[in-house]
């Protein structure tokens, strides 16, 4: 052998950067230039922070985090972060389950916020092992109109499902075009489960179990244990539908449920290779693409386009057209659509930002890891770092929830709010306008 | 040691100091697509031919000869061009076509010529071309076809047909094994199973002029190698298998990818199978594809034919040491680009070599498995990535997005490290690697177990 090219090779070899897949974060670099910590609060053990969410209004600055054990220790129930000065934010107050020793794995799961008749209320989604009290229990509403006084919050309800054991995994609420406040969950059966939550926590009717939307037979079966893993639901402007966006069995789901006694289905998206249970499913603004994700490693986001559906030329889409990931060695978790950002808490891999202004070419915009620390050895590996995201539509407020670091406050630099017509899209977000409702608009 | 292994033994000692020193592995980068003119291969890959073969899309798989004096590849081709090519490497800086066969009839068949391997046996060589024809076309029954190719470069003619009338549309891939029996078998995708031919049988069923017309098609084949069911299972049959001899068990072994995943069955009696585990249940593997294991049989390298994926690395200790049936879970994973896909490899330890499609050759490192990384590549293809247009002209569906183009097929001759590659739309290409200048599996610590067979001793004459 020729000792030049021997001697190339071996520099090369040692001077090659790490694989083209490396993350380009690092513990002296862990975010892009455009992205600024505001404030970062640890919340206690590694692998004990769910999910997240934080309220719109800014008179009304709270994010609620969500407990679990998904490692050896942990609280089971929700904390309220005060982010009133989002560069010092601190918790307010923490619900816990009564017993928690007795209650087990995992806890308290996904969190959302809705406002009934001048009152504002959080779900806290539970979910609780066999073999300990309240595996029937699905979520706790507490009323946290007072805040931020601590001592004025109060549970008011519970919503138990004796048939469906092992409790709500996610939960979407959704003011619906027919003026109630409607709380969509994952059950342990074929189909999510809808709640009025208006009735609930008013103490009326049998329960507030209104409707159920269904998973479509498919090659994978319904679903037995869990039908739906998470959904979306938004209001569609060209159609005056309300839409449910499901991820489950068999990949994903639109129906249109204006008519809550008759869901109908509009789209499915299944046989899609390497994909054969839907996880997050979140719509762009005016509902023609979607993003998708699939809850194992290795597994990109990928991005559907449903007009062939929509339009009534095919009834299933299988191919994206596109896809996305932070490092394609891990997972990318749950997301929040701002046209034609996307915020994703990314797992291993943080705070990631992508945008979809050429829907065919995502491209990453901005990033902050949230978690520099190894894929597990004791859990899946890359189940670990940022769980949840929201973003505060009034200001550009980013927050997330990491599973092991705690709760972060961002600012993403020429990001200041929010609002689709600034975009050229419907006003359509996650975010619901609790007062005036869609079919108000 | 010879000179050259002391070399490639330098160089990985080189690789693994650096590896330590810098607490993870040192790789190499693929260049963003499209790579800078000049910058398609990596500085320690040197290309040594090309030989573009004609229609883009007309390239499928690639067999590469193994003995001295026999410096031969074949490229099997499909799409308009229905059959192979025969390539001279006596001068593998000047490798040149020496035949063509092609179907009779080409303009009637509706596939092509897919996948190829030779074998030696009494004394004679022989190349076995798998065959897809669709129904509607003539030869839909037909899986392989047998050449006697003793006398290249002179000359080789056809010696028979395999058929299999009741399981039409030919057999995707092959793989032809030298049993511990002692026997040549062609193990072969068809139907719900791998059917396993006697070749010695089929041979000598073709020594009278009316025997290809009399006897029964089934005369050579001795064995079906079942897929485990599963429930939900995307496939009932196998897409691709490799068959190894397990030194410690003293056991042929079958490494099968298809029905929902991996396959492991012992066919040392080859009439009964019997499995020794599964891979099922691996997070996006709904099939399996191809699979092959290290010399020891511990590891495999599992591709799966989507978009997105990577190759995946298995260790199979756990159900080969009884403590589990089936493995769920991968320990380690590669890709050149997340955006493509990787197709067929070949593992000479510690190197997996990967037709890689868009991504062209790639070389891997895989003495740890759980953190696989490149060390060197060269993209052979070189075109548009991810080219939906392309594919609906092709295709006419966009089923993918063109992510099946580029390098389809690798195999690396033994004796001196003689890399070749077969791209589906570029041709043949035949490479070197610097410091691999053959390979033994002794030269590093493993059986000396590859795909590459001992065809005058069998694997008991290692």
């Amino acid at each position: 052998m020729n000792p030049f090219r021997l001697a190339c090779a071996a520099a090369l070899l040692f001077a090659a950067s790490p694989s083209n897949a490396s993350a380009q974060w690092t513990p002296e670099s862990p975010g892009s230039d455009n992205i600024t910590v505001l404030g970062h609060l640890a919340l206690g053990p590694r692998l004990s922070v769910a999910d997240m969410e934080l309220e719109q209004e800014i008179s009304r600055p709270f994010a609620y985090v969500a407990r679990m054990v998904y490692g050896d220790e942990g609280p089971k129930g929700t904390d309220i972060i005060d982010v009133s000065d989002p560069t010092n934010p601190r918790v307010l107050y923490e619900w816990r389950i009564e017993d928690q020793d007795l209650h087990l794995p995992t806890g308290g799961m996904d969190v959302k916020y809705f406002k009934w008749k001048d009152r504002y209320y959080v779900v806290q989604s539970l979910q609780f092992g066999q073999g300990g009290p309240d595996r029937d229990l699905g979520a706790v509403i507490l009323d946290v109109t007072g805040l931020p006084d601590p001592t004025t919050v109060a549970e008011v309800a519970r919503i138990r499902e004796p048939d469906h054991p092992g409790g709500f995994h996610n939960i979407f609420i959704y003011k619906h075009s027919n003026g109630r406040v409607l709380l969509f969950s994952t059950v342990s059966g074929p189909y999510a489960h809808v709640y009025d939550l208006g009735t609930i926590v008013e103490g009326g009717g049998d329960g507030g179990l209104i409707a159920r939307v269904p998973v479509p037979e498919s090659p994978e079966g319904r679903g037995r244990a869990r039908g739906y893993h998470d959904f979306y639901v938004g209001y569609h402007d060209d159609t005056r539908q309300d839409r449910f966006y499901g991820g489950g069995v068999g990949g994903y789901f639109v129906y249109n449920i204006t008519d809550l006694d008759n869901p109908s289905l509009l789209v499915s998206l299944t046989g899609i290779n390497g994909v054969r249970y839907g996880h997050t499913f979140t719509p762009s603004p005016d509902g023609r693409y979607v993003i998708a994700e699939t809850e194992y490693r290795y597994a990109p986001l990928r991005i559907f386009d449903l007009k062939p559906a929509l339009d009534g030329k095919v009834s299933n889409i299988r191919n994206p057209i596109s896809a996305w990931t932070a490092d394609w060695r891990h997972l990318v978790h749950n997301h929040e659509v701002r046209w034609p950002y996307v915020f994703v808490s990314g797992y291993l891999d943080g705070l990631q930002v992508f945008s979809l202004m050429d829907p065919k070419n995502p491209v990453t915009v901005a990033y902050y890891d949230t978690y520099l620390g190894e894929p597990n050895t004791d859990r899946y590996p890359v189940f670990n770092g940022a769980f949840g995201v929201d973003v505060r539509n009034a200001d550009g407020l980013i927050v997330v929830s990491d599973m092991s670091t705690g709760f972060w406050t961002f600012r993403m630099d020429g990001f200041g709010g929010w609002t689709g017509a600034d975009w050229g899209v419907p006003n359509r977000s996650s975010v619901q306008e609790w007062d005036a409702g869609y079919a108000g608009r | 040691m010879t000179m050259r292994r002391l070399t490639a033994f330098l160089v990985l000692v080189l690789v693994s100091s650096g590896t330590a020193a810098m607490a993870q592995p040192a790789a190499l980068a693929h260049p963003s697509h499209p790579p800078p003119p000049g910058e398609r291969g990596s500085p320690n890959i040197t290309v040594l031919s090309h030989l573009p073969l004609g229609k883009a899309g007309s390239v499928s798989d690639i067999e590469l000869e193994q003995d001295p004096g026999r410096p031969y590849a074949y490229v099997a081709r499909r799409v308009d061009e229905i059959g192979f090519d025969v390539i001279d490497l006596s001068d593998p800086v000047r490798a040149r076509v020496i035949h063509r066969w092609r179907i009779e009839n080409q303009e009637l068949h509706q596939g092509g010529a897919m996948d190829g391997r030779y074998f030696k046996h009494d004394g004679r060589y022989y190349y076995v071309q798998s065959t897809q024809f669709r129904q509607g076309g003539p030869n839909s029954e037909v899986g392989a076809i047998v050449f006697d190719v003793t006398d290249l470069p002179e000359s080789l003619h056809e010696v028979g047909r395999i058929r299999q009338s009741e399981t039409r549309g030919g057999f995707h891939n092959i793989f032809v094994y030298k049993h511990s029996s002692g026997t040549p078998l062609l193990f072969a995708t068809s139907g719900p199973h791998a059917k396993v031919f006697d070749l010695d049988r089929f041979l000598k069923g073709y020594q009278t002029e009316m025997a290809a017309v009399l006897q029964d098609e089934n005369h050579a084949l001795i064995g079906r190698v079942p897929v485990a069911q599963t429930a939900n299972m995307w496939s009932r049959g196998y897409h691709d298998f490799y068959i190894g001899y397990h030194e410690e068990s003293g056991q042929d072994r079958f490494y099968g990818g298809g029905g929902s995943g991996y396959y492991v069955y012992n066919v040392t009696n080859v009439a009964a199978p019997e499995l020794l585990l599964t891979i099922v249940g691996v997070p996006g593997v709904s099939w399996g594809h191809t699979f092959t294991p290290s010399p020891d049989g511990r590891y495999a390298v599992g591709e799966t034919e989507f978009q997105y994926q990577p190759l995946r690395f298995f260790d199979m200790k756990p159900a080969l040491d009884g403590e589990v049936q089936n493995i769920d879970q991968a320990i380690g994973a590669w890709h050149a680009d997340w955006k493509s896909l990787a197709h067929n490899h070949e593992v000479r330890w510690p190197y997996l070599f990967v037709a890689g499609y868009e991504t062209g050759l790639s070389v891997v490192n895989m003495e740890d498995p759980a953190t696989p990384y490149t060390v060197a590549y060269y993209d052979t293809f070189n075109g548009r990535h991810n080219n939906r247009e392309e594919a609906m002209r092709r295709a006419g569906s966009p089923y993918t997005w063109n992510v099946y183009d580029g390098a389809w097929g690798v195999d690396v001759r033994n004796r001196d490290g003689l890399i070749v590659v077969s791209d589906m739309t570029t041709g043949f290409w035949a490479f070197r690697m610097d410091g691999f200048n053959g390979w033994h599996g002794h030269d590093y610590g493993m059986p000396n177990v590859s795909s590459v067979q001992n065809w005058d001793h069998g694997p008991t004459g290692r």
